[in-house]
């Protein structure tokens, strides 16, 4: 289990250190986004925040080298939950904020890499089923432009795990 | 491209035609004529990118340069990318439309790709970097597009699918990239994929 405060600090470390800005306008500028879209994105979120606390969590008891890699993932997650939180604010809306804690159950360091590769998987498929209900236009390939880093995440987790890093022409979080 | 051409569509790929015959800068041009303004648009300009890519592929593999590992995941990708080609110009006959010539000869891919910016080269592969730099270089295009087509389409399944599409096109960035420097910060560099250039 790990507490909001924790996950949220961690977070913000690793935003603070990530240097995405220029690139997060770039693929967001000229999105609009209308207040339908609030709930939506503030789904994704929710599901970008699970994934943060279970990296969060569970990156410390990783080996070295999944460690490194588990830094990496996570600092990109936080930014996908930072420009989410933007794109709703955009929108007039306010988004959710992260749960007080989340059960991730106690995971042994080997199921670690499983629980966070069946959370990318969640994204993957959450972003998949709700990019065509955003609003039409640059709003949608924002969303998609995050998609398609989870998908990443996914294969960088496969072969963490010894799996196939891409078992499918079409990405889905189910493989 | 799309059944239902508009007069400004028409007029458009006529001027393309005539300035690609004359030869002044016609893959510039005739893409902009055919600027995507359907689904059946949009489809179109995305296949024609995804053949450039099969081409950068068979390249990759009959120079023989790669090592029998990357030859391995390279014919894996390939499979997955005529997968891709076959998917999308099933979608696009669906809608009506007629799928995009594939470029004559390598030099007019060649040219296709400098088009979209790729400058390496399609012959000049001597060493695993050079093929590993195009193919990454291509399977960024191939990102590019699906970014532009996600944000065109309007068909809920269209849109699905391409995004299902995007998503295999970046975990093949991160496997080759994986190939050719095997660093983590290098092989999901950024938090966001694909985008305006």
């Amino acid at each position: 289990m790990v507490d909001r405060r924790t996950a949220l600090a961690g977070g913000a470390l690793l935003l603070a250190g990530c240097g995405s800005s220029t690139l997060r306008s770039k693929v967001k500028k000229g999105a609009k986004v209308t207040p339908s879209d609030v709930d939506i994105l503030n789904r994704l979120l929710e599901v970008e925040y699970y994934a943060i606390a279970a990296y969060t969590a569970g990156t410390p008891f990783l080996s070295h080298h999944d460690r490194d890699a588990a830094k990496q993932l996570l600092g990109q997650d936080v930014t996908h939950a930072s420009t989410l939180a933007g794109l709703i604010k955009q929108g007039g809306g306010k988004a959710v904020s992260p749960q007080p804690s989340y059960d991730l159950g106690r995971p042994s360091a080997p199921e670690i890499l499983a629980l966070l590769h069946t959370l990318e998987g969640r994204q993957l498929d959450a972003y998949l089923a709700m990019i065509p209900l955003l609003s039409p236009g640059r709003l949608r390939s924002t969303a998609a432009a995050i998609m398609a880093n989870d998908a990443q995440h996914l294969a960088v987790l496969r072969v963490a795990l010894g799996r196939p890093p891409v078992p499918s022409p079409l990405a889905s979080g189910r493989e | 491209m799309d059944c239902s051409s508009t007069r400004r569509e028409l007029v458009g790929s006529a001027m393309a035609a005539a300035v690609g015959a004359s030869g002044l800068l016609g893959a510039d041009l005739a893409e902009a004529a055919a600027a995507p303004r359907s689904d059946a648009g949009v489809l179109w300009r995305t296949l024609k990118i995804e053949r450039l890519v099969v081409i950068a592929y068979r390249e990759v593999l009959s120079s023989g340069t790669l090592s029998p590992a990357n030859t391995h995941k390279v014919q894996a990708i390939l499979g997955q990318e005529l997968q891709h080609v076959a998917i999308v110009e099933r979608a696009l006959k669906k809608l009506g439309g007629t799928p995009p010539p594939a470029p004559r000869d390598l030099p007019a891919a060649q040219r296709a790709l400098a088009s979209h910016h790729v400058t390496a080269s399609l012959t000049d592969l001597h060493t695993q970097t050079q093929c590993l730099r195009l193919l990454v270089d291509t399977e960024t295009l191939a990102e590019d597009a699906y970014f532009v087509a996600i944000e065109k389409l309007m068909d809920p399944a269209l849109l699905r699918l391409c995004a299902q599409i995007m998503g295999c096109e970046a975990q093949h960035w991160t496997v080759l990239s994986s190939a050719r420097h095997g660093d983590i910060k290098i092989t999901v560099p950024y938090p966001f994929v694909g985008g305006p250039t």
